[in-house]
């Protein structure tokens, strides 16, 4: 019977339990009795107690009680306590401290908290804050000792930059007395150790929930640079709210260079077995300290050495499994970070449970995401079917939808090269030192042949499609240090020559430079050769004034009409110095006139430009001063980004043997930088807000830019991404199949910019070139709707209404730039496209969109043909290996080692 | 010393933390005036309780500056305060004994001195805590008589009752904790 809750009776070896209404009952009969004399006290009795003989007993019984304790507590314990009060304090607890003291004139000492390796924790109040603190002084010894106080002044440095609600808080450094200590948050709570020995080992979910804030905590503390070297369950607090808390970095040295005899600080019990030998000590040293841990919380025993192979019934044995992998001899095969450990305990997600915490997960814990995203065999193998059989259905296709496929490319360019220096010959500009050729998109015969696609059918003009040829009697060298085009450089130098030839090889247009002195010659111009060349029967023609001024200067102008076409004509000197066959589709574009709003749109763009660009550095400077920017993946980002830019510029550029090279060259650089800058710029600027807001987005982009290319998640996006792309770009050119037999539109060549056959024509270079282009465009694009997404939820504050908003946005966008005229069916297109894109990028992730944008334009925007003799067929056949390539890529790290044989027996 | 009488006026208001953090300053004022009144009267070996209290009080919350009202206050907070410790201390003692500790300190001095009373503390402990529930006023009086050594006056002053009043109960206090002892025994 628990004496303590009432008082007890001793009667017939029976205790009875007096409840408060006995008792003040009984006391008041007591009370009542003591104030009267013997007699009236019996007649008192008689009248209150009644027949009830056991009350009256009860208050007889007090009434002895009182006589026999008369001297009972009369002498005050304070006088026998003397010997408490004046004992030595060291005899009570061997404190240093007693209750009371003021340390270092801030701090008055509560009691004692305990003793560690170092020396002794007390409990304070800081007066000058007036909250409460834990001091920890060093052990007197190991003050004297000037390495001991070095470590010990280093870890208080370390420590306190080490902020995290699973980690306790170091404040500052004092001296009192000459004696160190060291001041950090104070903790109520109980230390984890004499919970386990209380109640023994943790319920399950109660055990996980401990193993995951000690994995997220002891991560900061790695994070930091620092190494435990002491994680043991008496220096794991849980907090009144339940919480974990590392404490007692009573040996935490600088993670780099620990070993020899300074390792050998620490719990021998919770050593790894390289810090007992006096081996290097590593985060995985804690690892292993930490698989101890988890071990007595699930298990409620501390791991014995032959405990090893024994199976322990209430371990689960997915636990058992991550406990064994950070108990490994081997520190290399323990997991790398405590992250790790978190991703890899059940249902293990410290992503969640940091956004849960309000805070921002750092690159590493977002790339150590326990998404596994490994995808089954046959989920793969229909994502890398999707992907080939759009290629192969795009390239049936192409005959129709495509505008190479339907103006007829039989001639390969060496052919076309040859009959356009043939006449550059015959007009008397030989011994070029250079020639360049390629192909450009003609936007103004594009519109106009939208109304007659059976005349382009047949080859005739005007041909989207250009040849332009060029030749010089110096270097052809861009401006920009890239492609030669038309008019880059420009046409300047005597002798220099443009020709621009349709597909069949016939005439559009031809100018030379003449000399800059006057060369004394005369003679006339045979223009029948430039008719024959041009395919046309000079009898049609009549003569007419000329009208259009030649490019160059000339002392002969000559004009043809034959109704429909113009030919404009000039020489210098007798030699042919400009030939135009101008049709009706022709724009004068040397005096075209800029519609009104174009200076407008320039600066708003321009603004914009600017604008975008001072965001980008603040946000980007921000986040690195915050210490939230991912500097290592932008790091990693903007040195591939420059190499591929930098390989790019090799491969597209004319490079010539003169000490202008080295200007081109160092421009090509600027170029590089600036690009690599730009998307590395960007990836510090908007990342961390992705990674705050949606983690899950950026976690295979985290891995990939981890370096970790064999992660199965990260081919699981490049995957999906490529099957997303799959099924737009046939849905797209079914769109363009419909519209095109309904004799509503040309054949396009899909979405992009009319220059793109600029490259993808040129072969192996030209697709490089492209190749890294539409890499650099698939990042940009990705980040652009990633940052509308954010600053429209910014805006919002409710993510849904800005991904509702994005989706109009890019609706708009779609039906205002593509336009198409098909109703039902060009709405659902435009309906689903930016649909696809948002579900990718929100289902699966930035990678994935990046993937899908990169497939996409992998799809587009080369020539793609059945005719797989044609000249242009490397570049499709290059496109198609670098597709299957990615497929195949993206199946093998997505099924992340499973056996294929497998499924397929089933 | 305002923060000791604002920690009074706290803690009589209802403020339990107050009394924690009161606790340590009043039980090292008194280990100080006890041990300086030990050297002073070696030979007698005895201590004045209430003076002890009066003077830690008037060292604690500057005296005169402090009202009637904190004195009292400081009173109550001293007898608990010696309370807890004199039980707390036995209990350790007596844990001890039983091999519960694992490496404590030997028996120091005061040790001794405890267990050479009668009174076993720890028992003791238990029956004023029972005591308390029953009857709170009765558990005070026991406090301030036995723990902080008041006399019959100072008690009554400090517990606003009448003297008569605190010697009744006081001596019916003793026969139920007695009576709760002896039963103990039993």
């Amino acid at each position: 019977m628990d004496a303590r809750e009432g008082v007890a009776v001793p009667r017939a070896g029976r205790r009875r339990r007096l409840n408060s209404e006995r008792f003040r009952r009984v006391d008041a009969l007591f009370a009542g009795a003591l104030e009267r004399t013997a007699e009236e006290r019996r007649r008192f009795l008689d009248e209150q107690c009644a027949a009830d003989t056991e009350l009256r007993e009860e208050v007889e019984t007090m009434l002895q009680l009182a006589r026999v304790s008369e001297e009972f507590l009369e002498t005050p314990v304070f006088a026998s306590a003397a010997g408490i009060l004046t004992a030595p304090a060291d005899a009570i607890d061997h404190a240093r401290f007693i209750p009371g003291d003021l340390v270092a004139a801030r701090y008055r000492i509560v009691g004692l908290l305990g003793r560690g390796g170092m020396g002794e924790v007390y409990r304070a109040d800081d007066l000058r804050l007036s909250q409460p603190v834990a001091l920890k002084f060093l052990a007197e010894a190991l003050a004297r000792d000037g390495a001991a106080l070095a470590r010990f002044h280093r870890e208080v440095s370390v420590a306190r930059r080490i902020s995290h609600r699973h980690v306790c808080r170091v404040y500052d450094i004092g001296e009192h007395a000459g004696m160190q200590f060291l001041s950090m948050e104070y903790i109520r709570g109980e230390e984890l150790s004499s919970l386990l020995k209380r109640i023994g080992r943790l319920p399950h979910d109660k055990a996980l929930d401990v193993a995951r804030q000690l994995c997220s905590g002891l991560a900061a503390i790695h994070g930091a640079g620092v190494l435990h070297r002491d994680l043991k369950p008496a220096n794991i607090m849980i907090d009144e709210q339940g919480d974990v808390r590392i404490t007692d970095f009573g040996i935490v040295a600088l993670a780099e260079g620990v070993s020899g005899s300074e390792a050998m600080i620490g719990t021998p019990a919770y050593m790894s077995p390289e810090q007992r030998s006096g081996g290097e000590l590593t985060t995985r040293s804690d690892i292993y300290a930490l698989g101890l841990v988890l071990y007595e919380c699930f298990t409620g025993k501390r791991r014995s050495s032959t405990s090893s192979s024994a199976a322990v019934p209430e371990l689960a044995p997915e636990v058992e499994r991550v406990i064994a992998r950070c108990l490994e001899d081997d520190p290399e095969k323990r997991p790398a970070s405590a992250l790790q450990v978190a991703a890899m305990l059940p249902g293990g997600d410290p992503l969640a449970a940091a956004l849960a915490a309000g805070e921002t997960p750092s690159p590493e814990m977002v790339a150590a995401a326990p998404k596994q995203g490994s995808l089954r065999p046959a989920v793969a193998a229909s994502l890398v079917a999707v992907i080939v059989g759009a290629i192969v259905v795009l390239t049936l296709l192409s005959s129709r939808t495509r505008l190479h496929r339907l103006v007829p490319l039989d001639r390969p360019p060496a052919l076309l090269q040859e009959t356009a220096a043939q006449l550059a010959r015959s007009a008397g500009y030989t011994a070029p030192r250079d020639t360049r050729w390629g192909f450009f998109l003609d936007d103004n015969a594009m519109r106009h042949a939208r109304s007659q696609p059976e005349r382009l059918r047949r080859g005739g003009q005007p041909a989207p499609i250009t040849f332009w040829y060029r030749q010089s009697p110096q270097s052809l060298v861009a401006m920009d240090g890239a492609l030669v085009m038309p008019g880059d450089p420009p046409m300047t130098i005597s002798g220099m020559v443009q020709v621009l030839l349709d597909p069949q090889g016939r005439l559009i247009s031809f100018e030379g430079v003449p000399p800059q002195i006057d060369v004394a010659r005369d003679g006339t111009v045979d223009w029948a050769r430039f008719f024959a060349a041009a395919g046309l029967d000079p009898s049609r023609f009549r003569r007419i004034a000329s009208q259009w001024t030649p490019p160059q200067h000339s002392d002969a102008r000559v004009a043809w009409s034959n109704g429909e076409l113009r030919i404009e004509a000039a020489s210098y000197r007798g030699q042919p110095t400009y030939f135009d066959v101008i049709g009706p589709w022709r724009v004068p574009e040397r005096q075209e006139e800029r519609p009104d709003s174009e200076p407008r749109a320039t600066i708003l763009l321009l603004g914009f430009y600017f604008g975008a660009l001072t965001l980008g550095v603040l946000l980007a400077w921000k986040n690195l001063r915050l210490g939230r920017g991912d500097h290592r993946g932008a790091l990693r980002l903007v040195a591939v980004t420059f190499v591929a830019r930098l390989v790019l510029w090799v491969m597209a550029g004319s490079h010539v043997a003169s000490v202008i090279q080295l200007v081109r060259f160092i421009e090509g650089m600027q170029s590089a930088l600036y690009w690599a800058c730009t998307i590395g710029l960007l990836h510090l600027a908007l990342e961390p807000f992705v990674r705050r807001r949606w983690p899950e987005w950026v976690i295979s982009w985290s891995r990939l830019l981890a370096g970790d290319a064999r992660d199965p998640l990260v081919g699981r996006d490049v995957l999906i991404g490529g099957a997303f792309a799959a099924v737009m770009q046939v849905g797209d050119q079914l769109h363009s199949l419909i519209a095109i037999l309904r004799g509503e539109q040309l054949p396009g060549v899909g979405v992009g910019s009319p220059r793109l056959y600029d490259n993808s024509l040129l072969g192996a270079s030209g697709f490089t070139v492209s190749l890294v282009n539409q890499v650099c465009a698939a990042f940009l694009f990705s980040f652009v709707v990633i940052s509308v997404l954010l600053f429209l939820t910014m805006v919002t504050r409710r993510p849904r209404i800005a991904i509702v908003i994005a989706w109009l946005l890019f609706y708009s966008l779609m039906v205002s730039n593509g336009g198409s005229s098909i109703a039902p069916l060009g709405l659902v297109l435009g309906v689903i496209t930016p649909t696809l894109l948002l579900v990718v990028l929100t289902r699966y992730g930035v990678l994935a969109l990046m993937s899908t944008m990169f497939f996409l334009h992998l799809m587009a925007f080369y020539p793609v043909t059945t005719e797989l003799s044609a000249w242009y067929a490397t570049s499709f056949l290059l496109e198609v290996l670098v597709l299957l390539a990615l497929a195949v890529y993206g199946f093998r790290t997505s099924i992340a080692g499973q056996r294929v044989a497998g499924w397929l027996d089933e | 010393m305002s923060d000791i009488t604002r920690l009074l006026a706290e803690w009589s208001a209802g403020n339990e933390a107050a009394l924690e953090r009161l606790a340590p300053l009043v039980y090292a004022e008194l280990r100080r005036i006890a041990s300086r009144q030990m050297q002073r009267e070696r030979t007698g070996h005895t201590l004045q309780p209430t003076a002890l209290v009066h003077e830690a009080f008037v060292r604690l919350a500057g005296g005169d500056g402090a009202s009637w009202q904190d004195r009292a206050h400081f009173f109550a907070v001293c007898a608990q305060v010696m309370r807890r410790i004199l039980i707390d201390h036995a209990r350790a003692n007596a844990r001890d004994k039983r091999g519960g500790g694992a490496a404590r300190v030997p028996l120091d001095e005061a040790a001794t001195v405890v267990q050479s009373q009668a009174v076993d503390l720890v028992a003791l402990g238990d029956a004023l805590r029972g005591l308390e529930q029953l009857d709170p006023q009765k558990a005070r009086i026991v406090e301030l008589r036995y723990f902080a050594g008041l006399g019959i006056e100072e008690t009554a002053d400090v517990l606003h009752i009448s003297a008569m009043t605190v010697r009744r109960e006081w001596t019916r206090a003793k026969a139920w904790l007695y009576r709760e002892l002896a039963g103990g025994v039993a």
